[in-house]
């Protein structure tokens, strides 16, 4: 079924998106009143998006390492207060809700965006071609290059009866000299076969879509509300 | 190494976003059609080996690649980066679509340096490689550490890019590996690119 957020288009998907962790980060370190809403706001796109919680959760969770190294670091450096409490702990918090807010709405939008509306729209928004044709081979042959790299693995297993020890180095390294090898000699096939059904150096694609006044409305509205949280809490 | 949207203030995440797409435009430029498709391939290969993970000490490393990039791609490694961190952006959210422009400049100064050293041609191959998947590692590193010690983080992440010096180590060890292969079976694909 789709929902009213899949329904946009997806310029509009990825500007709001944008723009809310836009906002969202240029909120000053000393403030945290306004994150509370910014949450809910937040909230409310995932149950207009109808995301899947467990991803959503499983996503945010998989940001921690990185935001409580950075959030720990900022809130220890300024030192103790004479109550013993970290002084830069307004900071440390800060930056932890931004960056979990943040993967938050990206995580929303990748799970409801599918990777080829994400090619449309950054291609409709003027991104050169060139970066959309290497995004949609990486989409196509990273699973594929993975596939034969486990298969290079494989054979390898299957002829060493001993631990690789001191070679360990070299072989890995001829492995992965293999695999760019074989990489490099399938782009010449493809590209021969790309040309072949017409490729001109970008994807063809059969979407027809407008920005229409609900996308406008859509991304105007979310942004001033975020906007209207940040301005009057500080 | 991938830096996370909300950590950095917004006004260094939109100058290097200015800075990454003008770099994207102008290094991209004049491309044709059949280097774009070797490149997406190149990208693709590198993720997928970037995948696979090393035991180094108590913790574990992966490869970035971002020197052999700028070995095989010259200056065009800089698009074939920023596609690969705004793929890891939409497929896995690692990093994010603010700070996507600052992750892209630190880690591609550190393939477009590696093809520089790389093109001078002053030490033998050996030593260049090595130098190349070394400064590849640790010119981001330390370009992370220098904006985190210029946003209010403090030194902590100083100590971080030391720490990836064994992470440098080993990445120019497995450069050398792989161009002695490629030296050996297709050379031409490691002639100096501009």
């Amino acid at each position: 079924m789709t929902h009213f957020f899949q329904l946009l288009d997806p310029r509009a998907r990825i500007l709001t998106v944008v723009a809310a962790i836009a906002i969202i980060a240029s909120t000053p370190p000393a403030i945290l009143k306004p994150f509370a809403i910014y949450a809910l706001l937040a909230l409310l796109l995932v149950f207009l998006s109808r995301a899947p919680g467990i991803y959503l959760t499983l996503r945010v969770l998989a940001a921690s390492p990185f935001l409580l190294l950075a959030g720990g670091l900022l809130a220890f450096q300024h030192g103790l207060t004479p109550e013993g409490t970290p002084a830069g702990v307004s900071a440390g918090l800060s930056v932890l809700f931004k960056g979990y807010l943040a993967a938050l709405l990206l995580a929303m939008l990748t799970a409801t965006t599918p990777l080829s509306e994400l090619l449309w729209a950054l291609r409709a928004l003027k991104a050169p071609p060139a970066l959309n044709t290497i995004l949609g081979m990486m989409y196509r042959y990273t699973s594929l290059l993975s596939e034969e790299y486990a298969r290079m693995e494989r054979a390898r297993d299957c002829r060493t009866v001993r631990p690789l020890g001191r070679h360990r180095i070299p072989i890995y390294g001829h492995q992965f000299g293999n695999l760019i090898l074989r990489s490099w000699d399938r782009a010449d096939r493809v590209h021969a076969a790309m040309l072949s059904r017409g490729f001109n150096g970008a994807w063809p694609s059969m979407e027809q879509r407008q920005f229409q006044f609900r996308d406008a409305a859509f991304l105007m509205v979310t942004a001033a509300m975020f906007l209207l949280t940040r301005l009057t809490a500080a | 190494m991938h830096i996370a949207d909300g950590i950095i203030p917004n006004v260094w995440c939109g100058a290097a976003h200015g800075i990454s797409w003008s770099a994207l435009y102008w290094l991209g430029r004049r491309i044709e059609t059949e280097e774009v498709v070797r490149l997406g391939m190149l990208a693709s290969a590198s993720f997928a080996i970037s995948l696979i993970h090393f035991p180094l000490g108590a913790t574990s490393v992966h490869l970035g690649l971002y020197g052999l990039a700028g070995i095989l791609a010259g200056k065009r490694a800089f698009p074939v980066i920023f596609a690969a961190l705004l793929f890891q952006t939409i497929l896995f959210q690692h990093g994010g679509l603010v700070s996507l422009g600052l992750n892209a400049t630190n880690m591609g100064t550190g393939a477009l340096l590696a093809a520089a050293v790389w093109r001078t041609g002053l030490l033998p191959q050996r030593a260049r490689a090595f130098l190349c998947g070394f400064l590849g590692v640790l010119t981001p590193a330390l370009l992370i550490a220098l904006e985190f010690s210029l946003t209010g983080y403090g030194k902590g992440f100083w100590f971080m890019a030391a720490l990836y010096l064994g992470a440098a180590t080993l990445e120019g060890l497995l450069t050398v590996a792989i161009v002695s292969f490629l030296q050996r079976t297709r050379p031409a694909l490691l002639a100096a690119r501009p």
